[in-house]
């Protein structure tokens, strides 16, 4: 591993990323306002059509396995292009009441509220540092040698499994599983700012919407292919979970990206603060469809230096960033799709056994 | 004839219902408000400027009265509610990517919207302003405007009693409005406008009073560059020069900036005419540094914090230094809350509190220090404030 700058560098290397920042948010207007409502137009017309041609299954399956490729298309563009990008506040400033961070609630089982308060505080701003980030393995995964491997580990990969296919569940429980609602002992003081029970109202509430939507009320409104309806709805969501997840795992879990310590990021300066981003992420490479498919995630360096900024700009601000890293001879992880992806598996695998020094002792 | 009426409440429990069920599911089924709102990115891929629930308008004109105030004409969709001369509207504009309020008092009559279906919006131009010279320039005739209703209680009371309209600058623009309509009012003979316009340059109208003029309103124009602003020797020319009597009974309308309706009203006191009988409208946001500042002993501490619950961001102020809104200071801390007019009209930026006191600048209120809504563009905050934002 290469040495860490000195805080001289750092702060050189700090004002590029700001001035990258400045020049792309000086364009920031009225073509991201188009993009983002013809993407939300995409979406819908998914949507709509992906439940209306789920009906017309009995007349051919292709006609059905259409229909659920669009809706999980519809819930992937609204999930990750729209819903993450609008509730990180990129189109806060158009000052639409419908297109903002403070309304927007997505089609998925968790609650946008609690997702706001623990991904864009908590894992924003404690990227990969291990016992704050909770989004670093979500207390299910051993994922570097900072914990402790334990007999459970050994099948984490069947875990990994499962969590990718629910993986909307993960989300919508993760923060209920911080605050032990429903097991596990409770902490005396809670750094939530609502209530325990508001929290828990919430999640039901959420939950309830997505299954009586996809679950009873579409089933029930075409009656006669009620089973054929909730199958596709239900295959729609796994589809879903399973992409999101995959992305996801890519942006912090592969070989190279860091972990770090509550110690090393006291009295952190701009400059450590973009540097941790930097060493936690890992960008996947790849084209227009497959950035936009991903919700611009594979650009996740980006994403975490400048969650705020439009994402439709992170691609021409990788070429930036990757540049002024070359520069300042900074690691910067990035790679096709499949490369990424295999050793984020390897990564899960490698840790499910003892590290070397451990099986040792 | 029963059997109608019958029907009739029938049809309306029908809609009522058929609205709650709606409501109701379209959060459920697309986890927007309402459908048209789920709707909206669609259809404007065949109508780009379609907003649900908005009133829309087209912009006819822009014509310039003097270099620096332009008349707006707009036609209205059909949907649009008719107004009381003297009232005004928040207009919102879609600026490179982004909606901008502002209220805009409406200089035609009534009668002419009737007619016409128009209405026309006078404007000064602020010299650093975003929006007033924009719209000067950039707003293309055809394009579309969006329209809220219209607002505002500085009407006319259409008694016999004497009128004496006091306007400055632009603030003759709701006045305008209330003359044109009611020109051939039994009170328009006994009527009086005195205009403060800072030279004959900037006169605008000036065609426009004349023809008042011809109708019996009295019309005394003073230049304040000559003259300077408001006092008592103007208001006792006026009295002199339009023979006024019965002066306690005079009905009086001020339009114009702070310090002048400030003047106006105490000048007017001192004529001995009651608060009922003065009717003002502030232009612009009233100042919060002057009539609306919570009392100096009404904060809880000297340093008063506001924590933004939902972007963990906190800010501790000195109270000496405020006043300043929750909503300039969230947009200072760089966040972006949805916003509008910024006078407490349109309710965009309505925000919860879980719990501080705030001093609200409209109803001079201050709050309790439980959780409830309110505006943060009106909100000034005196203790700790948490806001959900």
């Amino acid at each position: 591993m290469q040495q860490k700058p000195n805080q001289d560098t750092l702060k050189h290397f700090a004002e590029e990323l700001s001035q990258v920042r400045a020049e792309t948010m000086s364009k920031v207007g009225d073509k991201d306002a188009r993009y983002i409502r013809g993407m939300i137009a995409l979406q819908r017309s998914c949507e709509i059509l992906g439940r209306i041609l789920m009906v017309t299954g009995f007349v051919s399956p292709l006609l059905w396995v259409l229909a659920v490729l669009l809706l999980a298309l519809a819930k992937i563009l609204d999930n990750m292009e729209i819903g993450h990008n609008v509730m990180h506040g990129q189109y806060d400033w158009m000052n639409d009441p419908h297109i903002n961070s403070r309304s927007f609630e997505w089609d998925m089982a968790g609650d946008a509220g609690s997702w706001k308060r623990y991904h864009n505080y908590e894992h924003h701003t404690y990227t990969n540092v291990i016992g704050k980030d909770r989004d670093f393995g979500y207390g299910i995964f051993r994922l570097s040698d900072d914990l402790k491997w334990k007999p459970k580990n050994r099948f984490q990969i069947l875990n990994y499994i499962g969590l990718s296919a629910l993986f909307e569940w993960g989300v919508a429980y993760h923060e209920l599983a911080a605050e032990r609602i429903f097991m596990g002992k409770r902490r005396d003081t809670s750094a939530l700012p609502i209530s325990r029970k508001q929290l828990r109202n919430d999640f039901f509430k959420k939950a309830w919407r997505l299954i009586f939507k996809d679950y009873i009320f579409f089933p029930l409104l075409c009656w006669p292919v009620a089973l054929q309806v909730l199958s596709g709805n239900l295959l729609a969501n796994i589809i879903r979970n399973l992409w999101t997840s995959t992305i996801i795992f890519c942006g912090h879990f592969t070989e190279d990206s860091h972990t770090f310590t509550e110690e090393q990021i006291k009295n952190e300066s701009e400059g450590d603060w973009y540097y941790r981003q930097i060493l936690g992420s890992s960008n996947l490479e790849g084209s227009k469809v497959f950035h936009i498919l991903t919700g611009h995630l594979s650009c996740q360096v980006e994403h975490h230096l400048f969650p705020d900024v439009p994402a439709r700009h992170y691609p021409e601000m990788a070429t930036k960033v990757h540049k002024i890293c070359k520069k300042y001879q900074i690691p910067y992880n990035t790679g096709r799709f499949g490369k990424q992806y295999k050793t984020v598996i390897e990564r899960v695998l490698k840790y499910s056994f003892p590290t070397k020094a451990e099986a040792t002792v | 004839m029963s059997f109608l009426k019958h029907t009739n409440n029938y049809t309306q429990t029908m809609a009522k219902t058929s609205e709650r069920l709606s409501n109701s599911l379209a959060p459920t089924l697309t986890n927007m408000n309402s459908f048209g709102a789920y709707l909206e990115p669609l259809i404007q891929v065949f109508a780009p400027k379609w907003r649900h629930n908005t009133l829309n308008a087209e912009v006819l004109s822009i014509n310039f009265e003097s270099s620096n105030v332009y008349t707006i004409t707009l036609k209205t969709c059909k949907k649009w509610p008719a107004f009381i001369a003297g009232q005004f509207i928040n207009l919102t504009v879609e600026k490179n990517g982004s909606f901008y309020t502002r209220s805009f008092s409406i200089s035609s009559s009534p009668s002419y919207f009737k007619n016409t279906g128009q209405i026309q919006l006078s404007i000064r131009t602020q010299d650093k302003g975003l929006i007033t010279p924009w719209l000067a320039n950039k707003l293309e005739t055809g394009s579309t405007v969006y329209l809220s209703p219209a607002l505002g209680d500085f009407t006319v009371n259409t008694n016999l009693n004497q009128k004496l309209f006091i306007a400055a600058g632009s603030g003759i623009t709701p006045i305008k409005s209330i003359l044109s309509e009611h020109k051939s009012a039994l009170w328009f003979k006994h009527a009086s406008l005195v205009f403060y316009v800072r030279s004959p340059e900037e006169l605008i109208f000036a065609n426009e009073l004349k023809a008042l003029e011809a109708y019996g309103l009295n019309v005394k124009i003073i230049f304040t560059r000559d003259q300077g602003r408001i006092c008592a020797e103007h208001l006792n020319q006026v009295v002199n020069e339009f023979s006024l009597k019965d002066i306690s009974s005079l009905e009086s309308y001020i339009c114009g900036p702070a310090e002048m309706i400030d003047a106006s009203v105490s000048l007017l006191h001192n004529l001995n005419i009651p608060d009922e009988q003065i009717h003002f409208e502030y232009f612009g946001p009233a100042p919060l540094d002057r009539v609306n500042m919570p009392e100096k002993d009404a904060y809880d501490d000297e340093i008063i914090q506001v924590d933004y619950l939902n972007s963990n961001k906190q800010v501790k102020l000195d109270a000496e230094n405020l006043p300043k809104t929750l909503l300039d200071l969230a947009e200072q801390e760089g966040l972006n809350p949805t916003s509008g007019c910024r006078i407490g009209i349109c309710h965009q930026c309505t925000c919860k509190k879980k719990q501080g006191r705030v001093f609200n600048t409209k109803t001079k209120q201050y709050s309790d220090t439980g959780e409830e809504e309110i505006q943060l563009c009106l909100s000034v905050p005196v203790g700790h404030v948490e806001l959900e934002l």
